[in-house]
């Protein structure tokens, strides 16, 4: 997990988050939206200010999730072996839960797939993950 | 040609492609078992081997390929344990997904793979013959098989059981002798070229096996009992029960042909709906004959006569039968006996019972196989792990986080937040923020508190009560400017209190917003009689009052710092993003390194804040706590309106009082955690927590006290860490600095 | 012709009468044990078992066999010390051979907290008569053979309770040895026989109702196991308690050579060695209630993985069977016995995974209850009414592995 993002994370009302997850690719290079339940969202690589329309959100910055990209292959071999839930085939795509049983956020794009964690997760997720980056090498 | 080569028994023996070790071993002439009938299908146990040091291995189930060493599998006794000093294999996972899992790829099995492909559903097959065999179906349904090189798990929306029948083998006296095919094996063998001598058959025999085995017929007459050859083990006549009387053949093998029994057992295991039966597993059999003799179940060697016996004895409920007698038990798991155990029963006039309950796995396979691709639960480790171990920490798991416990030097490491000002990673606590219109009147009901005067830049200790008024966590809750609250929870307590209050609220359909920042941001304890001194250093002037808060930045990093103590010392607790948490730390260090600044571990912190009489809940919490129990009433608010609890409170409080939490107080090392206390020869509680304090020169504990004869003792008897007697008397709390002077300093 | 058939029990089973002193619903073994104790240490022989489907077919047949009374409270370590003891000699006393060996339980520890417990543990047992002492991990590697002293590189073996006492036993052959003494000095039980009613009047059991036909009687003890509050509902009993499966499985066998019976919370498994040589493993309860016998894949795929962690040389032992049983949770892990608000209407339940440890004393002191009409002093702490008297039995520790 060699990657260590900054983000903002919000809890608010669905619809604000709504509308904030339906813009979100336009709100800055590489921002990725991940809506982790209805009231809640994590944009990755975003930092500052940002409007949500709820009075009573929370928003703070979060720099506290660790992720890998992964091609398409390594992706697919890992995630063959470690994950036992279907992954979804529409691009790009949001997915949680557990692989290599510790809780993860996938982010698939047209090519790569990155696998986020928190941090607290992130060295023993990266012990887990590092024979399948060797095999892909 | 190509082929393999295994050693058995110190003899290199060749196989051929293709070759089952059981068929390269018939080759040879040698066969793994003293004997038996064998089906060539996985479904008898008579060929079991020992295969690289796995016992139980089925060598008709097994290529050849890939094997390298075959023991026989013992004629007596049970195969030895492996060594003690074995390693263990890795084993890997091919995960799958599939709208159709089809078990089985011989005539209906394909078929049904071709009809679910024609919707154009995504079909997955496994064949035990192909290599891949099905061990079990689990809930979901989720199929778990075997494979060359590993296990294959494959989720799916359903299963199709095409695993057709089994041959029903003979249960005759001499029916555990060599040379006793059923038909099918027997065609298996004939058309791998082996010799077989002279062959006879009985029974119900396809012509296509009689014109393999170059018969014109069957031997006529039922089926009464082998004989072996003379001083051999493998069976030399086969008698049969004409009309004029019994009729023995001469030969080196028989093919006995009985009828087939579904093999259904992975049908049978599978949930309501989660899997069809087609074909030949699917088509019910007639039960056979009841044997009069010969071993029923050759797993556990059960004899007609024992069942017999048994049931003369009154086992005669099929699963009592079974119990009794083990059969069934063994490594077919019934498929050898359960027809048989069932006819048995109907002759003996008992309504025909059903199979026993089928349950994983059908097929075996070892530990590691089943355990492949499984994690275990690992602990939470916090931004600082790395320096804690860097700093030559011992760490060890507490409340699901590493932590470090000490170090290497506790003594020095309580000098330090006594004397001077230390450091300790507290970033494992349960941190999370509630806002919304309704996150005052979710508290409110939450906490026996009244949390409308807690005002803007306070905060309280708050105990958490669940509805039968026991303690299960505790904490701070603090306002702050915004009208938003941060409530903190023990550490390992904040997934089961985030439960908590979504549950709780939802249900009261509050409207709030709730942030779990446990995972996203790191702690640091500055705890000391200098700690006011280092923080002016890291540039805080103006430092929160005592249980204030507020947001700074310390050595540049934002920080929500809260004024309390768990220590005894000033405290300041600084909360801030955990991705710089290294930075902070080293900050503070290099700032305090003059001032006798160095860390403290958990050891260390479990003693200063025994000294001043914080619980631990969890540690001296049990799960009938309550307020009262633990002598914390004072944090029980009855005029703050309706929290949970409350009424399981007041009504406990006024059934007498049994034991209470209290404080020990021995002149010398106090008994180790956990030791009973007597009053007298009453027993009269057991030690919570425990240590040596320098501060008071005594030993000190907290301790479940009884009421004994009416009262609570005064002073109990307890065993010392070295087995004396030593007494302790009960001693107000805190302990040391009972005015909280320094805390507040 | 294998060597653990049973060779000498003889069942005779019965036809139901129409009235009986005593109605016990459920041939488990606390039903068994409970009519046993009534007919051969008070002599009430009037007594009949009803059986829904097989003796010994529920949880009586489906634990893990194993004996033990290291519990963390002294009201449990003085009832499960009768009860080991009543095990020691029950052999002798029903002239049954139950497959009764002393191996020993090793709970292993694998950090700070874990040492404060289990020392704890050894406090409490040797105060209230139970032979359990806390072993430094020297001991550990030495006593236990094959043991990875640090499985997985985090869970370093630190430390055991080891309860000396600690045994397993055959389950069928107690629930068959209690079932026969019985009968033998009379006492009715029938199987595949439902209860589906209780009947009372003025407050007082008057009797039952079965598949079978009415049975009038005045005292009902409840001995089911799994749908304990069903039971108890039909006469508008509450029980606090919540049923959840339980998981374990056995491999094939092996030359018995493996004696001790270990226990690790952390890793969340047990394993022994059986007398048949089958290497015995099982896990926590599941977290949710369930009715469900099911086995599952995850259980065995995390318990085979932590198991093969700590004992390296288990890795090519091939599993044979899965199985489930179902365990009456209490809220604070103690089983509740004894009388209820209704009269006549007497329960034995939460038996949580304690249940097959329990037989003897729970048999026992339950018969004493009904013959002498007072509640022994052995079992008064585990009343129904001690969670409205606010006087439970916290013993969580107690009860994860066993």
């Amino acid at each position: 997990m060699r990657e260590r993002f900054d983000s903002t994370h919000i809890v608010a009302l669905p619809d604000a988050l709504d509308r904030i997850e339906m813009d979100a690719l336009d709100l800055g290079d590489g921002v990725i939206p991940m809506r982790f339940a209805p009231d809640e969202l994590v944009l990755l690589n975003h930092t500052g200010p940002i409007d949500v329309d709820d009075s009573h959100a929370i928003v703070v910055p979060d720099g506290s999730w660790r992720g890998e990209w992964l091609d398409a292959d390594t992706a697919a071999l890992f995630l063959r072996a470690e994950c036992a839930w279907s992954i979804p085939e529409r691009r790009p795509a949001f997915a949680q839960g557990l692989v290599a049983g510790l809780p993860v956020k996938l982010w698939f794009d047209q090519q790569r797939t990155l696998i986020v964690i928190a941090h607290v997760r992130a060295d023993d997720f990266a012990a887990r993950l590092a024979p399948y980056l060797e095999a892909a090498r | 040609m190509a082929g393999s080569t295994f050693s058995y028994e110190g003899t290199a023996i060749d196989a051929q492609d293709g070759d089952s070790v059981l068929l390269a071993l018939l080759r040879s002439g040698r066969r793994p078992t003293e004997g038996g009938p064998l089906c060539l299908a996985g479904d008898c146990p008579n060929c079991l081997c020992t295969a690289d040091g796995v016992s139980y291995v089925r060598a008709c189930q097994t290529a050849a390929t890939g094997v390298t060493d075959v023991a026989p599998h013992p004629t007596t006794g049970e195969p030895p344990l492996p060594p003690f000093d074995e390693t263990a294999v890795d084993i890997t996972v091919d995960r799958r997904q599939a709208d159709v899992v089809v078990i089985g790829h011989g005539r209906s099995g394909t078929a049904a793979a071709e009809d679910a492909r024609a919707e154009g559903r995504a079909v997955e097959v496994v064949d035990a013959g192909e290599g891949v065999e099905a061990i079990g179906i689990y809930v979901g349904p989720h199929v778990v098989a075997r494979t060359p090189n590993g296990t294959r798990e494959i989720h799916a929306e359903s299963v199709v059981v095409a695993t057709g029948s089994s041959e029903i083998q003979p249960v005759v006296p001499g029916s555990g002798l060599a040379g006793i095919y059923t038909p099918r094996a027997a065609r298996t063998v004939l058309d791998a070229g082996i010799e077989l001598g002279t062959i006879v058959a009985v029974g119900d025999v396809d012509d296509e096996t009689l014109s393999a085995a170059s018969l014109d017929g069957v031997v006529a007459g039922e089926l009464v009992r082998f004989e072996p050859a003379a001083g051999s083990s493998n069976v030399g006549a086969v008698v049969t029960k004409t009309a004029d009387g019994e009729i023995a053949t001469p030969c080196d093998t028989v093919i006995v042909g009985l009828g087939r029994a579904p093999r259904d057992m992975l049908a049978r295991m599978a949930g309501p709906g989660e899997a069809t039966i087609v074909g030949s597993a699917a088509t019910a059999a007639p039960l056979p004959q009841c044997p009069n003799d010969g071993v029923v179940c050759p797993c556990s060697n059960v004899t007609m006569q024992q069942l017999d016996d048994v049931y003369d004895r009154g086992f005669t409920h099929i699963e009592l039968l079974k119990r009794s007698t083990l059969a069934g038990t063994g490594t077919c798991q019934g498929g050898v006996c359960l027809p048989y155990l069932r006819s048995f029963l109907a002759d003996r006039g008992e309504s025909i019972q059903p199979a026993f309950t089928a349950r994983p796995v059908a097929r075996q396979l070892t530990l590691a196989e089943i355990g492949a691709g499984a994690h275990t639960s690992t602990a939470a480790r916090t931004a600082l792990d790395g320096l804690h171990r860097k700093l030559g920490a011992q760490m060890d798991r507490m409340g699901g986080w590493w932590r470090p416990w000490t170090y290497g030097d506790p003594d020095a490491e309580y000098a330090a937040v006594r004397e001077a000002v230390s450091l300790c990673d507290v970033s494992t606590l349960g941190l999370m923020t509630i806002s919304g219109p309704d996150a005052e009147a979710t508290l409110q009901r939450l906490y026996p508190t009244d949390v409308s005067t807690i005002r803007a830049g306070r905060s309280r200790y708050v105990l958490m009560l669940d509805e039968r008024g026991y303690v299960f966590d505790d904490g701070m809750i603090a306002r702050r400017d915004d009208g938003t609250f941060l409530l903190t929870f023990t550490s390992g307590g904040a997934s089961m209190a985030e439960m908590w209050i979504r549950d709780w609220s939802a249900g009261w359909g509050h409207d709030i917003r709730l942030l779990n920042q446990t995972f996203s941001t790191g702690a640091i304890n500055v705890t000391g009689p200098r700690a006011t001194e280092l923080l002016t250093r890291a540039g805080i002037t103006d430092p929160p009052p005592w249980l204030g808060h507020g947001k700074y930045e310390v050595a540049g990093i934002p920080c929500t710092i809260f004024r309390l103590s768990f220590t005894g010392e000033v405290s300041y607790e600084l909360h801030h993003p955990l991705e710089r948490s290294v930075e902070l730390w080293n900050a503070l260090s290099e700032l305090g390194a003059d001032l006798g600044c160095r860390p403290h571990g958990l050891e260390t912190l479990l003693r200063l804040r025994l000294e001043k009489g914080h619980i631990i809940v969890g540690q001296d919490t049990d799960y009938d706590s309550t307020p009262r129990r633990l002598r914390h009433e004072w944090a029980v608010n009855f005029n703050s309106g309706e929290f949970i609890g409350r009424h399981a409170v007041l009504r406990t409080d006024r059934i007498p009082l049994d034991k209470q939490l209290l404080g020990l107080r021995f002149d010398g090392p106090p008994p180790i955690e956990g030791a009973v206390i007597w009053s007298g020869d009453e027993y009269a509680g057991a030690i919570t927590s425990a240590a040596w304090s320098p501060s008071v020169e005594a030993g000190i504990a907290l301790a479940w006290v009884y009421e004994v004869d009416g009262g609570f003792p005064t002073e109990v008897r307890a065993t010392g860490p070295d087995g004396e007697p030593i007494t302790g008397t009960v001693t107000s709390l805190p302990f040391f600095d009972p005015e909280g002077a320094r805390a507040r300093a | 012709m294998n060597e653990f058939w049973e060779a000498k029990v003889k069942l005779r089973w019965a036809e139901l009468a129409d009235s009986y002193d005593v109605v016990v619903i459920g041939g488990g073994g606390h039903g068994l044990s409970t009519a046993y104790h009534l007919a051969l240490r008070h002599g009430i022989t009037k007594v009949a078992v009803i059986e829904k489907s097989y003796i010994g077919g529920g949880n009586s047949g489906r634990n893990t066999t194993v004996i033990r009374a290291n519990y963390g409270i002294p009201e449990a370590v003085r009832f499960y010390q009768r009860s080991l003891e009543l095990y020691e000699n029950l052999e002798a006393e029903t002239d049954r051979w139950i497959m009764h060996r002393v191996g020993g339980n090793w709970w292993l520890v694998h950090t700070e907290a874990g040492r404060r417990t289990e020392q704890a543990r050894a406090a409490v047992n040797q105060a209230f008569g139970a032979k359990t002492d806390f072993v430094e991990p020297e001991v550990i590697a030495r006593e236990i053979p094959g043991i990875n002293m640090n499985p997985l590189g985090q869970f370093p073996v630190m430390g055991a309770s080891l309860h000396h006492g600690g045994a397993t036993a055959r389950h069928d052959r107690v629930n068959w040895a209690l079932a026969e003494g019985a009968m033998r000095a009379g006492v009715d039980i029938v199987q595949d026989v439902e209860v589906t009613g209780i009947n009372t009047s003025g407050g007082k059991v008057v009797g039952v109702e079965t598949t079978a036909g009415p049975i009038a009687t005045e005292t009902v003890v409840s001995a089911v196991g799994g749908h304990a509050t069903r039971m108890a509902d039909m006469v508008g009993v509450r029980l606090p308690i919540r049923t959840h499966p339980l998981q374990a499985f056995v491999t094939n066998h092996y030359e018995r050579k493996f004696d001790p019976i270990i226990a690790s919370a952390d890793l969340g498994f047990y394993v022994s060695q059986t007398a048949r040589g089958e290497m015995l493993g099982g896990a926590h309860i599941d977290p949710e209630p369930s009715y469900s016998r099911r086995a599952g894949h995850h259980f065995v795929n995390s318990i085979a993985r932590n198991m093969v962690a700590l004992f390296p040389f288990m890795s090519g032992l091939r599993v044979l069977r899965q199985w489930t049983g179902t365990c009456d949770m209490s809220p604070d892990y103690t089983p509740v016995m004894g009388v209820t608000p209704v009269n006549g209407f007497l329960i034995t339940t939460g038996w949580g995974t304690w249940g097959f440890k329990a037989i003897p004393a729970g048999g026992e002191a339950m018969a004493q209850l009904i013959a002498t009409g007072e509640t022994p002093e052995l079992i008064a702490p585990f009343a129904l009414d001690r969670f409205a008297r606010d006087r439970t039995l916290a013993d969580r520790s107690s009860s994860g592995t066993h």
